[in-house]
């Protein structure tokens, strides 16, 4: 009942998430002049990265497996960056807690918002990387002993799904970030903590088991996690929107769309309960 | 003074009733979520090994701190109330509740009316934007419009006077400058309960007489006031009524010169006491 009451007010005092967001933003000085246009550097960075590490490790490969990496990475980073970023938020700001009442779940809610805001300019910048690589797929000549292009790129209509797989990604981060929030106010370890969970995370995620997924992951224990994982889904429907023009899969969405509001609906739930603990122990 | 923010239709006020509010104190480590998880299979294991005899130690090591015992306050329309107490009296909990940042674990807290906060000389201000970019972000948490705050801007430089330092980062600014700054912005949200933690002191005479301005404006207007405050003069100066707070409690409730005196004595005698105990002990 009382997390119905928190909820209405947090939506009343929504300006309040619109200045936190703006100050999010803001003290990453990315609202300057030069500020968008490290919006597309960033990212382009990031995989400037990985392309030379896994080109170095694997040598050359198919157009496609770059931008297959590359539109799991960035999807990874949203959810992360919006969970490390709000496990910290509420210790970050106590002085501010202590010294006037507002909402406080719209702290982690105006980080993951500003997490998404990255996440939008970084698939900008994984557009600008799939021309090159459209462009690349168009001259391939298979080199010796390598495999034909299995899933060949393509952008179209179906690149109109991103929105909804954003609105998923956003909803299934947004209630983690509640209940990281929690936990990092309350435990002093939760950063560690969660730095292996979510190296571990990311490993075990369909980041890299380009080809067949399903034979990579040998153990029975990762399959199963294959299958239960949202990522697995959540990364499919990013790549069949945006890099392989293909509808999302039914069954895929049905399962994400169920965890992503279950979390929420939980993540919101705890907050609300432990609020009145949190700030007494900050 | 700006327009009122919220033209309030009922009186302005608060009312606390029987309010305990307890901190658990924890003299060990932190909490950590390790020592949770593995903590709680410990314990769960050793409680079916050995029935736990209980030691009549709280778990983990927490103590709980009753920081406010049964308070029962109500406040109206014109109210200053000055509220004095030793260190640890549980002064700036009590304002915390009223304010509603904190939940009393006991009893009822009602506040009727928009309430400003100044508990903390401005030290929510985030250090990395600007004096002006924090007067947006705090006007929004204080509950204001974005075209009520550009409409006050004026008049909030003109309280806080910090000059160019608005446009500066607010970790540059002294602390004098950031607690105008605070003040400025907590008085133009115009609340009609105004909490404030020991700051009219900050800032020099010259800001103390505007501040002290703008707190007389304020009874005039028949808002509520708290003032938290280590000084006899603030009280007897500006307070209609105040309230001696000890260990949690209220000890005294009355005219502002009454409580002072009862205190200042109480006082003295105290550091008498202190004084007299080593030199005792000495021969």
């Amino acid at each position: 009942m009382s997390a119905l009451t928190d909820l209405r007010e947090l939506i009343d005092r929504r300006a309040v998430i619109g200045q936190f967001v703006a100050a999010e933003l803001r003290s990453g000085h990315r609202d300057k002049l030069l500020g968008n246009l490290w919006q597309l550097i960033d990212p382009l960075a990031l995989m400037l990265v990985y392309y030379v590490v896994w080109s170095l490790v694997l040598g050359r490969r198919p157009p496609d497996f770059m931008a297959y990496i590359l539109s799991g990475i960035i999807t990874f980073q949203m959810f992360q960056g919006s969970v490390i970023g709000s496990s910290g938020i509420l210790r970050g700001q106590a002085r501010l807690i202590r010294e006037v009442y507002f909402p406080k779940a719209s702290l982690p809610t105006a980080i993951a918002i500003a997490r998404l805001y990255d996440f939008i300019w970084a698939l900008f910048a994984l557009g600008m990387v799939l021309i090159w690589l459209l462009y690349k797929q168009a001259h391939w000549v298979p080199g010796p002993g390598m495999p034909p292009i299995k899933h060949p790129l393509a952008f179209g209509w179906n690149a109109l799904w991103l929105p909804a797989a954003a609105a998923l990604l956003f909803t299934f981060s947004l209630g983690f970030s509640y209940v990281f929030a929690v936990a990092g106010a309350l435990f002093r370890d939760t950063p560690n903590i969660l730095q292996f969970v979510f190296r571990m995370w990311f490993y075990l995620s369909p980041m890299f088991y380009y080809g067949d997924e399903k034979t990579v992951l040998r153990h029975r224990l990762f399959h199963l996690f294959y299958r239960v994982n949202p990522f697995t889904h959540l990364f499919r429907m990013v790549r069949n929107s945006l890099i392989y023009d293909r509808p999302p899969t039914l069954d895929g969405t049905v399962y994400v769309a169920a965890v992503a509001l279950g979390t929420l609906v939980f993540g919101f739930w705890l907050f609300s309960r432990c609020e009145s603990a949190v700030v007494k122990q900050l | 003074m700006p327009p009122n923010a919220s033209p309030s239709t009922v009186e302005p006020g608060f009312e606390l009733n029987d309010v305990w509010l307890k901190f658990r104190v924890r003299y060990h480590r932190p909490r950590t979520l390790r020592g949770v998880v593995v903590g709680g299979a410990l314990r769960t294991l050793k409680r079916r090994i050995i029935a736990d005899a209980s030691s009549g130690r709280p778990p983990d090591g927490d103590v709980p701190f009753w920081a406010l015992r049964g308070i029962t306050l109500s406040a109206g329309p014109g109210d200053v109330i000055g509220i004095i107490g030793a260190n640890g009296a549980g002064k700036s909990t009590f304002l915390q509740v009223v304010a509603r940042i904190m939940k009393p674990d006991r009893g009822t807290a009602t506040v009727r009316g928009s309430i400003g906060t100044l508990l903390s000389f401005g030290a929510g201000f985030n250090p990395e934007l600007t004096g002006r970019e924090n007067v947006f972000l705090n006007g929004a948490i204080l509950g204001l419009a974005q075209a009520d705050i550009r409409e006050r801007l004026q008049a909030i430089t003109e309280l806080a006077d910090i000059g160019d330092f608005f446009d500066a980062p607010v970790s540059t600014y002294s602390s004098g400058m950031r607690a105008r700054l605070g003040f400025s912005v907590a008085v133009h949200v115009n609340p009609d309960v105004l909490l404030i933690d020991e700051v009219v002191q900050a800032g020099d005479a010259f800001f103390q007489k505007k501040a002290g301005n703008v707190l007389d404006q304020f009874r005039g207007e028949k808002k509520v006031i708290a003032i938290v405050t280590h000084s006899p003069l603030v009280v007897t100066e500006y307070c209609t009524r105040a309230i001696w707070l000890d260990h949690g409690e209220i000890r005294l409730d009355g005219s502002p010169k009454e409580v002072t005196s009862e205190y200042t004595a109480w006082s003295d005698a105290r550091a008498q006491a202190a004084k007299a105990a080593p030199t005792a002990a000495a021969p």
